[in-house]
């Protein structure tokens, strides 16, 4: 046999186990076959992660982190850095696309039971991932230090003075000083650009990592390891690469195209992705006369402004908002039912899902609007069947009539 | 089951519909023609002449007006720029700001680089037709669609003053040198080039749109082939 | 998916693998070259936004220099495009004194150097009592300072590289080539614009 001259590729593979990874990962990563729209979209968070940190870091190049100077330097990346304003709409845009594919992924889990046994840790890790993202997005909407900016980031902060003995304490220590100022624009700069992102990117790895160890769920809700051929591959599993590398490259195409359509032609999204009042500088004096958060927070800001301040304690409110992101996490727990897959479960889980969507959707078009009082009894009423939903599971799953999914997947 | 969704969904929705009629003033649409370059430039003019009196436009260089809206610098400089200021200047009021807040009584006349935004084009459009006399105001003026405004009516003379009763109806009382029809004509250009200041770089925005757009159909259409093509192998 | 069964192409079995390979080969080619143009066209922007922006080319308009009552010896600053220009007064005395030592310079003729076409002469400028430089020495970027003897030029503080006064470089200095000299013109013979000649 003539010696063959190792390649690169080889040194490397000798040095760090690429060719290893790439098996693991991508060319023997056995998938479920039976995939469907729902699962395009863990894929499509992953590439709005990246367009957030490199338009991200592109803005950093050219932005003012001072009170005094932010709001000029983000018009001077508008009109004066080459495609600045295509860099920035590329950001803002993306920001709540990012949050409309993560509710998309996060849905699609509700739907198959994504979360249960043996896939509690990847559900925890993604939680974090929102909570962070959360964090992410409300440190970054101070940044422009517009009016909305400055009077959103007051309203939020005030939340936490509603903490009993320590409230005004914490609240000043999140700010820096008595009031939104300089210095809560400089801290929470360093949090959006530095602290959150490593956060999430450790925490993206971990929930891949998790994925890639127990493997994927499928629109059956069945364990396809269960049904191995002799080379010990699952028979209705097949490689991620090419099948799904190709099939995801082609949604993600469609996807970009929507993004691109917001991005030219409509990136204020009629005031929705950016907030006109924003177009005035930060202004102590003056609030303006409607805030509300951007609208991806609003389903858990309408939370907090339906509990009304029982016994004159402004704190139920937060800790209703607070209950309902902490308890998602306990969602393996709560679900007992039989099988994972909306596909075959009755009736009780299929109407409590859809009540949870509408009580969802109302409560965040309830929280972009101000408050009436037959608002309120609606947010009220939403916000009951969000925490029945939730808190009803252990129950209501059990109570079920559920059907026994196939062998095999469809 | 399927009746209380329904109760649901009617209820939800009632309550988002509820929620979109809010005030009672009807704004009109502002009938401007984006990237006419001589409506544009009779609005720069009439800006530079009647608004940066007392308001700024800093975001905006007089430079990139020029450039953009297709006028010769040394004409610009010639016919529109007074002061000794640069072209590379951004659009700056003549009025100093603290004799300003004194002088209007409240805030100082604000930046107008991004009102178009803040605002929107209809507002303006209607603001700048709205203006009334009421003697007991510390100007003078009122205005219909921003009640209480500090700012007087500087273009009086040309649009004429109109009293309002307590029906709401509107009264000339004074005819201005235009027309009614030229001053709305006017107004249309000047809200055009507010429009154009506040986002310049729009045009630009709606071609490299059109650009990548096709580009990604292109992408769209070989990424669908080849998607069809793997999969055969699994179906 | 039984929709992909209803395809024309469905007859899979009479293709034979090799010409799925090349069928693959040429989509796998196309979907390469298009995914390749889009991301050069999504990366362009990215890299434009790294250059000077349109604020700073437009504070690097020209500027105007007063030269009323030019002293030989004196030396004017100013700043154009952040960078230090200078307008130096010379008289028959120094420009005498420069060619004498010009068996010492790298390049007496400016052939190695940057300057505009009509400033490529002995004397390295438009009217030879004024000399117009960028005041940055070739080698890395220090601004020279005046010799103690005026007529002697310039010196770099940094790395001790001797300029003329005509900002010729002498040999031996770590600067390789003579002070650039940017484009300029007289509007009038008080006055000197940088940054726009009349060859434009």
């Amino acid at each position: 046999m003539p010696e063959q001259k190792a390649s690169f590729g080889d040194w490397l593979d000798y040095r760090i186990p690429w060719r290893k990874a790439v098996r693991k990962h991508l060319s023997e990563y056995y998938a479920p076959k039976n995939f469907n729209f729902w699962y395009i979209f863990g894929a499509l968070s992953i590439l709005m992660f990246v367009i957030q940190i490199v338009s991200g870091i592109f803005l950093t190049m050219s932005y003012n982190p001072s009170a005094e100077g932010a709001f000029a330097s983000v018009e001077y990346i508008m009109r004066d850095v080459h495609y600045g304003w295509l860099i920035r709409y590329v950001h803002s845009t993306g920001a709540s696309f990012f949050f409309i594919v993560v509710y998309m992924h996060m849905f699609r889990a509700l739907l198959y039971g994504s979360y249960r046994a043996p896939r509690e840790l990847i559900w925890i890790l993604g939680m974090l991932i929102f909570v962070c993202m959360m964090a992410e997005a409300f440190f970054g909407y101070l940044l422009p230090w517009g009016q909305t900016s400055y009077w959103g980031a007051q309203v939020i902060v005030n939340l936490f003075s509603a903490v009993p003995v320590v409230g005004e304490w914490l609240s000043e220590t999140i700010r820096g000083d008595y009031a939104i100022s300089g210095a809560t624009l400089n801290r929470f700069f360093a949090l959006h650009v530095a602290a959150i992102p490593l956060i999430l990117v450790i925490l993206v790895f971990l929930h891949i990592v998790a994925l890639h160890e127990v493997g994927s769920n499928n629109p059956d809700g069945i364990d396809i390891k269960k049904n191995k051929d002799s080379n010990g591959n699952p028979l209705d599993g097949i490689p991620f690469h090419p099948y799904y590398s190709v099939k995801d490259l082609f949604y993600a195409t469609g996807f970009l195209i929507l993004f691109c359509l917001v991005v030219f032609f409509a990136p204020e999204m009629g005031g929705y992705f950016l907030e006109y009042p924003n177009y005035e500088p930060a202004n102590a004096l003056k609030t303006p006369d409607h805030i509300a958060p951007v609208w991806y927070f609003t389903p858990f800001y309408a939370i907090l402004r339906a509990v009304p301040p029982w016994f004159g304690i402004k704190l139920w409110g937060v800790i209703a908002m607070g209950l309902s992101i902490v308890l998602l996490f306990a969602m393996p727990w709560l679900d007992r039912g039989l099988v994972r897959s909306i596909r075959y479960r009755g009736w009780w889980y299929k109407s409590a899902l859809i009540f949870f969507v509408i009580s969802f959707f109302g409560l965040g078009v309830l929280g972009v609007l101000p408050p009436t009082t037959g608002r309120t009894i609606f947010a009220q009423l939403f916000t009951v069947i969000y925490f029945l939903f939730l808190l009803g599971m252990p129950f209501y799953t059990r109570w079920d009539k559920t059907t026994t999914p196939p062998e095999r997947v469809h | 089951m399927q009746r209380l969704l329904l109760f649901f969904i009617i209820f939800s929705a009632g309550a988002v519909a509820g929620a979109a009629g809010t005030s009672g003033v009807v704004i009109p649409s502002a009938p401007i023609e984006r990237g006419d370059f001589s409506s544009l430039q009779r609005g720069a003019a009439t800006f530079i002449n009647y608004c940066s009196g007392c308001h700024s436009a800093e975001y905006i260089r007089y430079g990139r007006i020029a450039e953009d809206l297709g006028i010769d610098p040394a004409v610009l400089r010639e016919k529109l720029i007074f002061n000794e200021v640069s072209l590379s200047s951004g659009i700056e009021s003549s009025m100093d700001t603290e004799e300003a807040t004194e002088w209007f009584h409240q805030a100082a006349p604000p930046d107008l680089s991004l009102s178009a935004k803040l605002r929107g084009v209809d507002w303006l459009y209607s603001y700048l037709r709205g203006f009334y006399r009421q003697e007991d105001r510390p100007s003078g003026w009122n205005n219909q669609i921003f009640p209480n405004v500090a700012m007087p009516h500087v273009l009086a003379d040309l649009q004429g003053e109109f009293a309002v009763n307590a029906e709401g109806e509107k009264t000339l009382i004074r005819p201005g040198r235009l027309s009614s029809t030229e001053y709305d004509l006017m107004i249309i250009d000047l809200v055009n080039f507010m429009d154009y200041i506040a986002e310049p770089a729009r045009a630009e925005r709606y071609r490299a749109g059109y650009l990548i757009l096709s580009l990604l159909l292109l992408l769209l259409l070989c990424t669908f082939f080849l998607y069809r093509e793997y999969w055969r192998d699994i179906n | 998916m039984t929709e992909k069964n209803a395809t024309p192409f469905a007859a899979d079995n009479i293709v034979t693998e090799d010409e799925k390979i090349k069928r693959r080969r040429l989509l796998l080619g196309v979907t390469g070259v298009v995914g390749g143009v889009s991301v050069a066209v999504a990366a362009t922007p990215f890299m434009s936004s790294l250059r000077p922006s349109k604020k700073a080319r437009a504070a690097g308009a020209p500027i105007k220099i007063n030269i009323a009552g030019l002293k030989p010896g004196e030396l004017r600053r100013d700043v154009w495009r952040l960078k230090p220009v200078w307008v130096f007064g010379r008289d028959q005395e120094m420009l005498q004194h420069a060619k004498s030592q010009e068996e010492q310079l790298t390049d007496p003729a400016s052939t190695a150097s940057v300057q505009p076409a009509y400033c490529q002469n002995e004397n390295r400028s438009i009217k030879e009592n004024i000399f117009v430089a960028i005041g940055l020495c070739t080698h890395l970027g220090c601004s020279p300072g005046q010799a103690t003897n005026k007529k002697e030029g310039f010196l770099c503080a940094c790395h001790g590289s001797r300029f003329d006064v005509a900002g010729r470089v002498f040999g031996g200095s770590p600067a390789p080539d003579n002070l650039i000299i940017p484009p300029h013109r007289y509007s009038n013979d008080d006055e000197i614009v940088i940054g726009e000649d009349d060859s434009a």
